[in-house]
Protein backbone atom coordinates (compact mmCIF):
# COMPACT_ATOMS: atom_id res chain seq x y z
CA UNK A 1 0.00 0.00 0.00
CA UNK A 2 1.48 3.51 -0.91
CA UNK A 3 1.34 5.77 2.05
CA UNK A 4 0.75 9.46 0.85
CA UNK A 5 2.92 12.04 3.16
CA UNK A 6 1.72 15.98 3.24
CA UNK A 7 4.88 17.65 3.81
CA UNK A 8 4.51 20.97 4.51
CA UNK A 9 6.26 24.30 3.87
CA UNK A 10 7.77 24.89 7.46
CA UNK A 11 11.69 23.58 7.61
CA UNK A 12 11.09 21.53 11.07
CA UNK A 13 11.01 17.63 10.99
CA UNK A 14 10.96 16.70 14.46
CA UNK A 15 7.05 15.57 14.64
CA UNK A 16 8.11 13.13 11.88
CA UNK A 17 10.39 11.17 14.35
CA UNK A 18 7.04 8.99 15.71
CA UNK A 19 6.13 8.63 12.41
CA UNK A 20 6.64 5.19 11.67
CA UNK A 21 4.79 4.05 14.66
CA UNK A 22 1.37 5.45 12.42
CA UNK A 23 3.20 3.34 8.93
CA UNK A 24 0.50 0.13 8.55
CA UNK A 25 2.70 -2.91 8.03
CA UNK A 26 1.29 -2.95 4.48
CA UNK A 27 2.95 -0.04 3.67
CA UNK A 28 5.06 -0.43 0.25
CA UNK A 29 5.74 2.83 -0.35
CA UNK A 30 5.74 6.34 1.67
CA UNK A 31 5.13 9.15 -0.97
CA UNK A 32 6.42 12.29 -0.06
CA UNK A 33 4.11 15.10 -1.50
CA UNK A 34 4.96 19.07 -0.88
CA UNK A 35 3.01 21.78 -2.62
CA UNK A 36 4.05 24.64 -3.44
CA UNK A 37 1.19 27.06 -2.55
CA UNK A 38 0.67 29.49 -5.25
CA UNK A 39 -1.78 31.65 -2.80
CA UNK A 40 0.36 34.24 -2.45
CA UNK A 41 2.15 34.44 -5.92
CA UNK A 42 -1.53 34.96 -6.99
CA UNK A 43 -2.68 37.37 -4.56
CA UNK A 44 0.26 39.37 -5.75
CA UNK A 45 -0.44 38.81 -9.34
CA UNK A 46 -3.79 40.56 -8.63
CA UNK A 47 -2.46 43.12 -6.56
CA UNK A 48 -0.44 44.58 -9.23
CA UNK A 49 -3.69 45.12 -11.35
CA UNK A 50 -4.10 48.17 -10.00
CA UNK A 51 -1.21 49.70 -11.64
CA UNK A 52 -2.78 50.65 -15.25
CA UNK A 53 -0.76 49.38 -18.39
CA UNK A 54 1.37 48.01 -16.11
CA UNK A 55 4.56 46.04 -17.56
CA UNK A 56 4.66 42.37 -17.39
CA UNK A 57 6.92 40.84 -15.01
CA UNK A 58 10.73 40.08 -16.72
CA UNK A 59 10.94 36.92 -18.24
CA UNK A 60 14.36 36.20 -15.59
CA UNK A 61 12.12 37.21 -12.78
CA UNK A 62 9.95 34.95 -13.50
CA UNK A 63 12.14 32.15 -13.90
CA UNK A 64 14.59 33.09 -11.04
CA UNK A 65 11.27 32.89 -8.78
CA UNK A 66 10.50 29.36 -10.29
CA UNK A 67 13.73 28.39 -9.55
CA UNK A 68 13.75 29.78 -6.43
CA UNK A 69 10.48 27.77 -5.52
CA UNK A 70 11.44 24.65 -6.96
CA UNK A 71 14.86 24.60 -4.63
CA UNK A 72 13.00 25.40 -1.68
CA UNK A 73 10.86 22.55 -2.44
CA UNK A 74 13.03 20.23 -3.08
CA UNK A 75 15.37 20.98 0.22
CA UNK A 76 11.73 20.69 1.78
CA UNK A 77 11.39 17.03 0.56
CA UNK A 78 15.39 16.26 1.30
CA UNK A 79 14.77 17.33 4.59
CA UNK A 80 11.53 14.81 5.12
CA UNK A 81 13.30 12.20 3.55
CA UNK A 82 16.94 12.62 5.98
CA UNK A 83 14.01 12.55 8.69
CA UNK A 84 12.41 9.95 8.11
CA UNK A 85 15.07 7.66 7.69
CA UNK A 86 16.62 9.07 11.42
CA UNK A 87 13.75 8.07 12.29
CA UNK A 88 14.16 4.28 11.97
CA UNK A 89 12.00 4.20 7.91
CA UNK A 90 14.47 2.36 5.73
CA UNK A 91 11.53 1.26 2.86
CA UNK A 92 11.06 3.01 -0.38
CA UNK A 93 10.40 6.83 -0.57
CA UNK A 94 9.95 8.82 -3.45
CA UNK A 95 9.37 12.42 -4.17
CA UNK A 96 6.30 14.36 -5.39
CA UNK A 97 6.78 18.23 -6.08
CA UNK A 98 3.96 20.14 -6.82
CA UNK A 99 2.33 23.25 -7.60
CA UNK A 100 -1.12 24.76 -6.73
CA UNK A 101 -3.11 25.35 -3.68
CA UNK A 102 -2.28 22.63 -1.21
CA UNK A 103 -5.70 21.26 -0.55
CA UNK A 104 -6.67 20.98 -3.92
CA UNK A 105 -3.06 19.37 -5.12
CA UNK A 106 -2.89 16.69 -1.98
CA UNK A 107 -6.51 15.24 -2.88
CA UNK A 108 -5.20 15.06 -6.66
CA UNK A 109 -1.76 13.70 -5.66
CA UNK A 110 -3.70 11.06 -3.57
CA UNK A 111 -6.47 10.15 -6.40
CA UNK A 112 -3.36 9.84 -8.82
CA UNK A 113 -1.13 8.25 -6.50
CA UNK A 114 -3.77 5.84 -5.99
CA UNK A 115 -2.71 6.31 -2.21
CA UNK A 116 -3.71 3.69 0.78
CA UNK A 117 -3.81 6.07 3.18
CA UNK A 118 -3.11 10.15 3.32
CA UNK A 119 -1.08 11.08 6.53
CA UNK A 120 -0.97 14.51 7.11
CA UNK A 121 -0.56 16.98 10.24
CA UNK A 122 -2.80 19.18 11.49
CA UNK A 123 -1.66 23.03 11.98
CA UNK A 124 0.02 24.06 14.85
CA UNK A 125 -1.54 26.27 17.42
CA UNK A 126 -0.96 27.36 20.94
CA UNK A 127 -3.61 25.43 23.06
CA UNK A 128 -6.38 23.79 22.40
CA UNK A 129 -7.54 22.96 19.37
CA UNK A 130 -10.98 25.03 19.63
CA UNK A 131 -14.33 23.62 18.94
CA UNK A 132 -16.26 24.00 15.76
CA UNK A 133 -14.99 23.94 12.02
CA UNK A 134 -11.74 26.02 13.04
CA UNK A 135 -10.67 22.69 14.85
CA UNK A 136 -8.25 22.42 11.88
CA UNK A 137 -6.44 24.38 9.42
CA UNK A 138 -8.58 24.94 5.86
CA UNK A 139 -5.92 22.50 4.16
CA UNK A 140 -6.93 19.67 6.46
CA UNK A 141 -10.73 20.72 6.33
CA UNK A 142 -10.48 20.07 2.74
CA UNK A 143 -8.35 16.78 2.61
CA UNK A 144 -10.91 15.57 5.37
CA UNK A 145 -13.72 16.30 3.67
CA UNK A 146 -12.32 15.94 -0.10
CA UNK A 147 -9.60 12.48 -0.02
CA UNK A 148 -10.37 9.83 -2.14
CA UNK A 149 -8.79 7.51 0.43
CA UNK A 150 -8.74 6.85 4.51
CA UNK A 151 -6.82 9.97 6.36
CA UNK A 152 -4.76 9.87 9.40
CA UNK A 153 -4.43 13.17 11.11
CA UNK A 154 -1.61 13.95 13.50
CA UNK A 155 -1.80 15.90 16.36
CA UNK A 156 -0.40 16.71 19.32
CA UNK A 157 2.76 18.39 21.30
CA UNK A 158 5.09 15.19 19.88
CA UNK A 159 4.20 16.09 16.57
CA UNK B 1 -35.88 77.78 -23.47
CA UNK B 2 -32.09 78.94 -23.78
CA UNK B 3 -31.33 76.34 -20.71
CA UNK B 4 -32.92 73.31 -22.57
CA UNK B 5 -29.52 72.89 -24.95
CA UNK B 6 -26.89 73.78 -21.85
CA UNK B 7 -28.84 71.23 -19.68
CA UNK B 8 -28.76 68.41 -22.04
CA UNK B 9 -25.16 68.84 -23.11
CA UNK B 10 -24.40 68.61 -19.17
CA UNK B 11 -26.33 65.80 -18.87
CA UNK B 12 -24.48 64.17 -21.66
CA UNK B 13 -21.21 65.16 -20.34
CA UNK B 14 -22.37 63.37 -16.92
CA UNK B 15 -23.33 60.40 -18.79
CA UNK B 16 -20.06 60.27 -20.51
CA UNK B 17 -17.89 60.46 -17.30
CA UNK B 18 -20.25 57.77 -15.74
CA UNK B 19 -19.95 55.57 -18.31
CA UNK B 20 -15.99 56.37 -18.67
CA UNK B 21 -16.10 55.36 -15.02
CA UNK B 22 -18.07 52.57 -15.04
CA UNK B 23 -15.66 51.27 -17.87
CA UNK B 24 -12.64 51.77 -15.79
CA UNK B 25 -13.92 50.00 -13.17
CA UNK B 26 -15.45 46.74 -14.43
CA UNK B 27 -13.12 46.43 -17.17
CA UNK B 28 -15.99 45.31 -20.27
CA UNK B 29 -14.56 42.54 -22.80
CA UNK B 30 -11.44 42.98 -21.03
CA UNK B 31 -11.21 46.70 -22.56
CA UNK B 32 -8.19 47.98 -21.25
CA UNK B 33 -9.04 51.02 -18.32
CA UNK B 34 -6.67 53.17 -20.94
CA UNK B 35 -8.74 52.74 -23.94
CA UNK B 36 -11.89 53.55 -21.98
CA UNK B 37 -10.30 56.78 -20.62
CA UNK B 38 -9.23 58.33 -24.02
CA UNK B 39 -12.41 57.49 -25.45
CA UNK B 40 -14.30 58.87 -22.94
CA UNK B 41 -12.17 62.46 -23.08
CA UNK B 42 -12.19 62.00 -27.02
CA UNK B 43 -15.96 61.97 -26.46
CA UNK B 44 -15.93 65.08 -24.49
CA UNK B 45 -13.82 66.94 -26.99
CA UNK B 46 -16.59 65.60 -29.87
CA UNK B 47 -19.48 67.08 -27.64
CA UNK B 48 -18.17 70.30 -27.14
CA UNK B 49 -17.45 70.32 -23.74
CA UNK B 50 -14.01 70.65 -24.13
CA UNK B 51 -12.91 72.62 -27.31
CA UNK B 52 -9.73 70.93 -29.62
CA UNK B 53 -7.76 74.19 -28.59
CA UNK B 54 -8.34 73.75 -24.68
CA UNK B 55 -7.97 70.28 -24.87
CA UNK B 56 -4.78 70.60 -26.57
CA UNK B 57 -3.28 73.13 -24.30
CA UNK B 58 -4.72 70.83 -21.44
CA UNK B 59 -2.65 68.09 -22.42
CA UNK B 60 0.80 70.25 -23.93
CA UNK B 61 0.71 71.74 -20.18
CA UNK B 62 1.01 68.53 -18.94
CA UNK B 63 4.45 67.71 -20.48
CA UNK B 64 5.93 67.45 -17.01
CA UNK B 65 3.50 65.01 -15.45
CA UNK B 66 3.86 62.79 -18.53
CA UNK B 67 7.73 63.20 -18.87
CA UNK B 68 8.07 62.47 -15.27
CA UNK B 69 5.82 59.00 -15.64
CA UNK B 70 8.17 58.17 -18.42
CA UNK B 71 11.35 59.05 -16.38
CA UNK B 72 10.78 57.47 -13.60
CA UNK B 73 9.71 53.83 -15.28
CA UNK B 74 12.80 53.98 -17.42
CA UNK B 75 14.41 54.94 -13.99
CA UNK B 76 13.15 51.53 -12.31
CA UNK B 77 13.64 49.70 -15.52
CA UNK B 78 17.41 50.69 -15.53
CA UNK B 79 17.88 49.70 -11.67
CA UNK B 80 16.17 46.59 -12.22
CA UNK B 81 18.48 45.93 -14.72
CA UNK B 82 21.35 46.74 -13.23
CA UNK B 83 19.98 44.38 -10.34
CA UNK B 84 20.22 46.94 -7.44
CA UNK B 85 16.74 45.36 -6.08
CA UNK B 86 18.21 42.10 -6.07
CA UNK B 87 21.69 43.66 -4.18
CA UNK B 88 19.63 45.63 -1.71
CA UNK B 89 17.10 42.50 -0.54
CA UNK B 90 20.44 40.94 -0.55
CA UNK B 91 21.86 43.17 2.21
CA UNK B 92 18.79 43.08 4.07
CA UNK B 93 18.64 39.87 4.61
CA UNK B 94 22.63 39.97 5.84
CA UNK B 95 21.78 42.69 8.05
CA UNK B 96 18.37 41.17 9.93
CA UNK B 97 21.47 38.36 11.51
CA UNK B 98 19.22 35.40 10.94
CA UNK B 99 15.74 37.57 12.42
CA UNK B 100 12.76 37.35 10.32
CA UNK B 101 11.21 40.57 12.09
CA UNK B 102 14.16 42.67 11.46
CA UNK B 103 14.56 41.28 7.77
CA UNK B 104 10.76 42.73 7.86
CA UNK B 105 11.93 45.37 9.50
CA UNK B 106 14.84 46.24 6.51
CA UNK B 107 12.42 45.17 3.87
CA UNK B 108 10.09 48.46 5.29
CA UNK B 109 13.17 50.54 5.18
CA UNK B 110 13.95 49.68 1.95
CA UNK B 111 10.57 50.54 0.61
CA UNK B 112 10.24 53.73 2.34
CA UNK B 113 13.87 54.77 0.59
CA UNK B 114 12.49 53.15 -2.50
CA UNK B 115 9.27 54.45 -3.29
CA UNK B 116 10.78 57.98 -1.38
CA UNK B 117 12.54 58.54 -4.33
CA UNK B 118 11.70 55.95 -7.16
CA UNK B 119 7.75 56.18 -6.17
CA UNK B 120 5.58 53.55 -5.51
CA UNK B 121 5.38 51.40 -8.71
CA UNK B 122 9.35 50.54 -8.01
CA UNK B 123 8.38 49.64 -5.13
CA UNK B 124 4.96 47.44 -5.57
CA UNK B 125 6.16 46.16 -9.32
CA UNK B 126 9.96 45.70 -9.05
CA UNK B 127 10.74 45.00 -5.25
CA UNK B 128 7.82 42.99 -4.84
CA UNK B 129 8.85 40.08 -6.66
CA UNK B 130 12.94 40.44 -5.53
CA UNK B 131 11.69 40.01 -1.85
CA UNK B 132 9.60 37.45 -2.58
CA UNK B 133 11.91 34.91 -4.22
CA UNK B 134 14.08 36.25 -1.61
CA UNK B 135 12.00 34.99 1.24
CA UNK B 136 11.22 31.53 -0.77
CA UNK B 137 14.78 30.64 -0.35
CA UNK B 138 15.01 31.83 2.81
CA UNK B 139 12.61 29.21 3.51
CA UNK B 140 10.84 31.95 5.43
CA UNK B 141 6.66 32.78 5.26
CA UNK B 142 6.39 34.92 2.21
CA UNK B 143 2.92 36.67 2.62
CA UNK B 144 4.68 39.00 5.62
CA UNK B 145 7.31 40.37 3.36
CA UNK B 146 5.45 40.52 0.41
CA UNK B 147 2.28 42.07 1.63
CA UNK B 148 5.40 44.54 3.51
CA UNK B 149 6.84 45.67 -0.01
CA UNK B 150 2.85 46.29 -1.74
CA UNK B 151 1.47 48.01 1.64
CA UNK B 152 4.16 50.02 2.36
CA UNK B 153 4.61 51.84 -1.61
CA UNK B 154 1.37 53.49 -0.89
CA UNK B 155 2.01 54.11 2.66
CA UNK B 156 5.22 55.81 2.10
CA UNK B 157 4.02 57.37 -1.33
CA UNK B 158 3.24 60.94 -0.08
CA UNK B 159 6.67 61.34 2.10
CA UNK B 160 8.37 63.58 -1.03
CA UNK B 161 6.54 64.52 -4.29
CA UNK B 162 8.11 62.58 -6.64
CA UNK B 163 7.07 59.26 -4.18
CA UNK B 164 3.72 58.94 -6.23
CA UNK B 165 3.02 60.34 -10.01
CA UNK B 166 -0.49 61.52 -7.89
CA UNK B 167 1.37 63.60 -6.09
CA UNK B 168 2.72 65.62 -9.49
CA UNK B 169 -0.92 65.77 -10.32
CA UNK B 170 -1.63 67.53 -7.02
CA UNK B 171 1.04 69.62 -7.19
CA UNK B 172 0.45 70.36 -11.13
CA UNK B 173 -3.08 71.83 -9.70
CA UNK B 174 -1.46 73.63 -6.44
CA UNK B 175 2.03 74.18 -6.87
CA UNK B 176 3.91 73.89 -3.28
CA UNK B 177 7.48 74.86 -2.59
CA UNK B 178 8.89 71.64 -0.58
CA UNK B 179 9.53 72.79 2.52
CA UNK B 180 5.45 73.85 2.42
CA UNK B 181 4.76 70.01 1.10
CA UNK B 182 7.13 68.75 4.15
CA UNK B 183 5.63 70.96 6.53
CA UNK B 184 2.42 69.74 5.63
CA UNK B 185 2.88 66.25 4.82
CA UNK B 186 5.96 64.56 6.71
CA UNK B 187 4.11 63.96 10.18
CA UNK B 188 1.28 62.46 8.50
CA UNK B 189 3.58 59.96 6.12
CA UNK B 190 5.79 59.07 9.35
CA UNK B 191 2.80 58.81 11.63
CA UNK B 192 0.92 56.47 8.61
CA UNK B 193 4.38 54.57 7.87
CA UNK B 194 4.20 53.66 11.69
CA UNK B 195 1.22 52.57 12.10
CA UNK B 196 1.70 50.41 9.06
CA UNK B 197 5.02 48.54 10.36
CA UNK B 198 3.44 48.21 13.94
CA UNK B 199 0.05 46.87 12.30
CA UNK B 200 2.11 44.44 10.64
CA UNK B 201 4.71 43.30 13.06
CA UNK B 202 1.25 42.45 15.41
CA UNK B 203 -0.59 40.62 12.51
CA UNK B 204 2.36 38.71 11.13
CA UNK B 205 3.70 38.03 14.67
CA UNK B 206 3.34 34.04 13.65
CA UNK B 207 5.05 34.08 10.75
CA UNK B 208 8.05 36.02 12.33
CA UNK B 209 9.18 33.35 14.71
CA UNK B 210 12.17 31.64 14.96
CA UNK B 211 15.24 32.14 12.73
CA UNK B 212 17.12 31.76 9.34
CA UNK B 213 20.26 31.39 7.48
CA UNK B 214 21.53 34.32 5.19
CA UNK B 215 25.01 32.12 4.78
CA UNK B 216 23.09 30.01 3.01
CA UNK B 217 22.07 32.93 -0.06
CA UNK B 218 23.98 33.07 -3.18
CA UNK B 219 25.19 37.03 -3.59
CA UNK B 220 22.92 38.43 -6.25
CA UNK B 221 24.67 38.15 -9.97
CA UNK B 222 25.21 41.21 -9.93
CA UNK B 223 27.88 40.98 -7.27
CA UNK B 224 29.84 38.45 -9.39
CA UNK B 225 30.31 40.43 -12.46
CA UNK B 226 32.75 43.13 -12.69
CA UNK B 227 31.32 46.38 -10.77
CA UNK B 228 30.90 49.20 -13.27
CA UNK B 229 27.27 49.08 -13.82
CA UNK B 230 25.99 48.70 -10.55
CA UNK B 231 28.18 51.52 -9.21
CA UNK B 232 27.13 53.66 -12.19
CA UNK B 233 23.44 52.97 -11.71
CA UNK B 234 23.97 53.24 -7.63
CA UNK B 235 25.56 56.65 -7.72
CA UNK B 236 23.34 57.94 -11.05
CA UNK B 237 19.95 56.89 -8.72
CA UNK B 238 21.88 58.85 -5.61
CA UNK B 239 22.24 61.93 -7.83
CA UNK B 240 18.50 61.88 -9.34
CA UNK B 241 17.51 61.76 -5.44
CA UNK B 242 19.68 64.98 -5.17
CA UNK B 243 18.40 66.29 -7.99
CA UNK B 244 14.68 65.65 -7.37
CA UNK B 245 14.89 67.49 -3.81
CA UNK B 246 16.85 70.41 -5.21
CA UNK B 247 14.32 70.64 -8.05
CA UNK B 248 11.32 70.26 -5.56
CA UNK B 249 13.15 73.03 -3.61
CA UNK B 250 13.93 75.39 -6.42
CA UNK B 251 10.41 74.40 -8.04
CA UNK B 252 11.86 73.59 -11.48
CA UNK B 253 9.83 70.68 -13.60
CA UNK B 254 10.05 67.07 -11.38
CA UNK B 255 9.89 66.07 -15.20
CA UNK B 256 12.84 67.07 -16.70
CA UNK B 257 14.60 65.36 -13.67
CA UNK B 258 13.53 62.41 -14.42
CA UNK B 259 13.99 62.37 -17.89
CA UNK B 260 17.49 63.68 -17.59
CA UNK B 261 18.27 61.07 -14.34
CA UNK B 262 16.38 58.51 -16.52
CA UNK B 263 19.07 59.20 -19.94
CA UNK B 264 21.92 58.55 -17.83
CA UNK B 265 21.12 55.65 -16.36
CA UNK B 266 20.27 54.37 -19.86
CA UNK B 267 23.27 55.05 -21.18
CA UNK B 268 25.15 53.46 -18.64
CA UNK B 269 22.95 50.34 -19.22
CA UNK B 270 23.52 50.51 -22.95
CA UNK B 271 27.39 51.45 -21.99
CA UNK B 272 27.56 48.00 -20.19
CA UNK B 273 25.18 46.00 -22.48
CA UNK B 274 22.44 45.50 -19.70
CA UNK B 275 19.32 46.61 -21.52
CA UNK B 276 18.11 46.80 -25.32
CA UNK B 277 15.77 48.96 -26.74
CA UNK B 278 13.24 46.61 -26.73
CA UNK B 279 13.67 45.81 -23.29
CA UNK B 280 13.18 49.15 -22.36
CA UNK B 281 9.95 49.98 -24.52
CA UNK B 282 8.60 46.75 -22.84
CA UNK B 283 9.35 48.10 -19.25
CA UNK B 284 7.09 51.37 -19.78
CA UNK B 285 3.56 51.48 -18.80
CA UNK B 286 2.07 53.44 -21.62
CA UNK B 287 -1.07 52.70 -20.90
CA UNK B 288 -1.04 55.15 -18.12
CA UNK B 289 -0.54 57.59 -20.58
CA UNK B 290 -3.29 57.39 -22.26
CA UNK B 291 -5.25 56.86 -18.65
CA UNK B 292 -3.90 60.00 -17.53
CA UNK B 293 -4.57 61.55 -20.29
CA UNK B 294 -8.44 60.80 -20.66
CA UNK B 295 -8.94 61.45 -17.37
CA UNK B 296 -7.56 65.48 -17.32
CA UNK B 297 -9.87 65.94 -20.34
CA UNK B 298 -12.98 64.50 -18.61
CA UNK B 299 -11.96 66.32 -15.55
CA UNK B 300 -11.56 69.88 -17.40
CA UNK B 301 -15.22 68.71 -19.65
CA UNK B 302 -17.13 68.03 -16.14
CA UNK B 303 -15.62 71.32 -14.91
CA UNK B 304 -16.45 74.04 -18.14
CA UNK B 305 -19.95 72.39 -17.85
CA UNK B 306 -19.84 73.23 -14.05
CA UNK B 307 -20.38 70.12 -12.74
CA UNK B 308 -17.46 70.23 -10.71
CA UNK B 309 -18.99 73.19 -8.44
CA UNK B 310 -21.92 71.14 -7.44
CA UNK B 311 -19.22 68.33 -6.32
CA UNK B 312 -17.53 71.41 -4.73
CA UNK B 313 -20.54 72.22 -2.79
CA UNK B 314 -21.01 69.13 -1.54
CA UNK B 315 -17.67 68.83 -0.24
CA UNK B 316 -18.37 72.37 1.28
CA UNK B 317 -21.37 71.25 3.10
CA UNK B 318 -19.37 68.04 4.25
CA UNK B 319 -16.93 69.96 6.04
CA UNK B 320 -19.03 72.59 7.28
CA UNK B 321 -15.94 75.21 9.18
CA UNK B 322 -14.18 72.67 11.56
CA UNK B 323 -10.86 71.97 9.95
CA UNK B 324 -10.53 68.69 11.61
CA UNK B 325 -13.40 67.48 9.75
CA UNK B 326 -12.12 69.36 6.57
CA UNK B 327 -9.17 66.93 7.16
CA UNK B 328 -10.48 64.23 7.74
CA UNK B 329 -13.41 64.70 4.91
CA UNK B 330 -10.88 65.04 2.78
CA UNK B 331 -8.72 62.10 3.12
CA UNK B 332 -11.79 59.68 4.02
CA UNK B 333 -13.46 60.43 0.44
CA UNK B 334 -10.82 60.70 -1.98
CA UNK B 335 -9.81 56.98 -0.34
CA UNK B 336 -13.17 56.02 -1.20
CA UNK B 337 -13.27 57.18 -4.22
CA UNK B 338 -10.02 55.49 -4.92
CA UNK B 339 -10.92 52.09 -3.90
CA UNK B 340 -14.56 52.32 -5.66
CA UNK B 341 -12.70 53.53 -9.59
CA UNK B 342 -8.79 54.38 -8.97
CA UNK B 343 -7.30 56.93 -7.43
CA UNK B 344 -6.02 58.71 -10.88
CA UNK B 345 -9.80 59.66 -11.35
CA UNK B 346 -11.01 60.25 -7.51
CA UNK B 347 -8.09 62.65 -6.80
CA UNK B 348 -8.58 64.55 -10.04
CA UNK B 349 -12.12 65.06 -9.51
CA UNK B 350 -12.08 65.43 -5.88
CA UNK B 351 -9.07 68.56 -6.72
CA UNK B 352 -11.38 70.17 -9.19
CA UNK B 353 -13.96 70.32 -7.06
CA UNK B 354 -12.03 71.36 -4.46
CA UNK B 355 -10.43 74.25 -6.57
CA UNK B 356 -14.08 75.11 -7.51
CA UNK B 357 -14.35 76.27 -3.79
CA UNK B 358 -13.98 79.99 -2.67
CA UNK B 359 -10.89 81.00 -0.84
CA UNK B 360 -11.95 81.31 2.68
CA UNK B 361 -12.19 77.26 2.77
CA UNK B 362 -9.50 75.78 3.32
CA UNK B 363 -8.34 74.45 0.02
CA UNK B 364 -4.92 73.81 0.90
CA UNK B 365 -5.62 71.23 3.65
CA UNK B 366 -8.56 69.49 1.53
CA UNK B 367 -5.86 69.34 -1.56
CA UNK B 368 -3.21 67.29 0.69
CA UNK B 369 -6.24 65.56 2.22
CA UNK B 370 -6.86 64.34 -1.16
CA UNK B 371 -3.16 63.50 -2.31
CA UNK B 372 -2.74 61.23 1.45
CA UNK B 373 -6.70 59.16 0.60
CA UNK B 374 -5.24 58.75 -2.70
CA UNK B 375 -2.17 57.27 -1.78
CA UNK B 376 -2.76 55.48 1.20
CA UNK B 377 -6.30 54.72 -0.45
CA UNK B 378 -5.19 51.62 -2.50
CA UNK B 379 -4.31 49.70 0.84
CA UNK B 380 -7.81 49.13 1.70
CA UNK B 381 -8.66 46.26 -1.33
CA UNK B 382 -5.00 46.88 -2.71
CA UNK B 383 -6.84 44.98 -6.01
CA UNK B 384 -7.52 48.71 -6.81
CA UNK B 385 -11.50 48.84 -6.72
CA UNK B 386 -14.13 47.75 -4.82
CA UNK B 387 -15.88 46.48 -8.13
CA UNK B 388 -13.06 44.58 -8.60
CA UNK B 389 -12.99 42.89 -5.33
CA UNK B 390 -16.62 42.37 -4.95
CA UNK B 391 -16.69 40.58 -8.48
CA UNK B 392 -14.28 38.58 -6.34
CA UNK B 393 -16.41 37.27 -3.80
CA UNK B 394 -18.70 36.71 -6.09
CA UNK B 395 -16.76 34.47 -8.24
CA UNK B 396 -16.02 33.07 -4.97
CA UNK B 397 -19.75 32.42 -4.00
CA UNK B 398 -19.78 30.98 -7.21
CA UNK B 399 -17.27 28.08 -6.37
CA UNK B 400 -14.67 29.60 -8.91
CA UNK B 401 -11.27 29.39 -7.05
CA UNK B 402 -9.67 33.03 -6.28
CA UNK B 403 -7.22 34.43 -4.04
CA UNK B 404 -7.13 37.92 -2.60
CA UNK B 405 -9.06 38.03 0.40
CA UNK B 406 -5.51 37.46 2.91
CA UNK B 407 -4.94 40.88 0.78
CA UNK B 408 -8.49 42.60 1.46
CA UNK B 409 -8.13 40.83 4.97
CA UNK B 410 -5.17 42.94 6.26
CA UNK B 411 -5.81 46.39 4.33
CA UNK B 412 -9.21 46.34 5.93
CA UNK B 413 -7.48 45.59 9.52
CA UNK B 414 -4.16 47.93 9.08
CA UNK B 415 -5.76 50.92 5.99
CA UNK B 416 -8.44 52.36 8.52
CA UNK B 417 -6.23 52.87 11.26
CA UNK B 418 -3.31 54.37 8.66
CA UNK B 419 -6.10 57.06 7.58
CA UNK B 420 -6.92 58.36 10.73
CA UNK B 421 -3.42 58.43 11.84
CA UNK B 422 -2.78 60.00 8.77
CA UNK B 423 -5.64 62.87 8.37
CA UNK B 424 -4.90 63.56 12.43
CA UNK B 425 -1.46 64.30 11.29
CA UNK B 426 -2.10 66.75 8.77
CA UNK B 427 -4.65 68.81 10.53
CA UNK B 428 -2.04 68.76 13.50
CA UNK B 429 0.90 70.03 10.88
CA UNK B 430 -1.99 72.40 9.21
CA UNK B 431 -3.06 74.12 12.43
Amino acid sequence: MRVLLAIGASADTAWLRPLPAYLPAATSEVALVHVVDVGPRKEWEHARERFVGRAPLRPERRADLADAERTRGEATLAGAEAALHDAGYRGPIAWHLRRGHPERELVAAAATLEAGLLLLRARERAGPAPAGPASVGHVARFVLDHAPCPVLLLRGRDL
Amino acid sequence: METAPVDARVGLVALITVATLLAVMLRPRGIAEAVSALAGGALLVAVGAVPPAEAAVLLLNAWNVFGFFLGLMLIAAAADHADVFDVLAWQAARWAGGDPRRLLLNVFAIGVVLTAFLSNDATALVLTPVVYTLAVRLALPVRPYAFACTFIADTASFLLPVSNPINVLVLQRFPASLPHYLQHLLPAALAAIVVNVVAFLLLFRHDLRGRFDAAALAPPAALERPPGLLRFTGGGLVAIAAGYLLAAWQGWPLGLVALAGAAALLGGAARWRALTARQVAREVSWGLFGFVAGFLLIVQGIENVGLVAGLGQGLAALVGADSLRAAFTAVLVSALGANLVNNVPAALVQLAAVASLPADQPRTLLAYGTLVGADIGPNLTTVGSLATMLWLLILRRRGVEISSLDYLRIGLATTPGMLLVAALALWWAGG
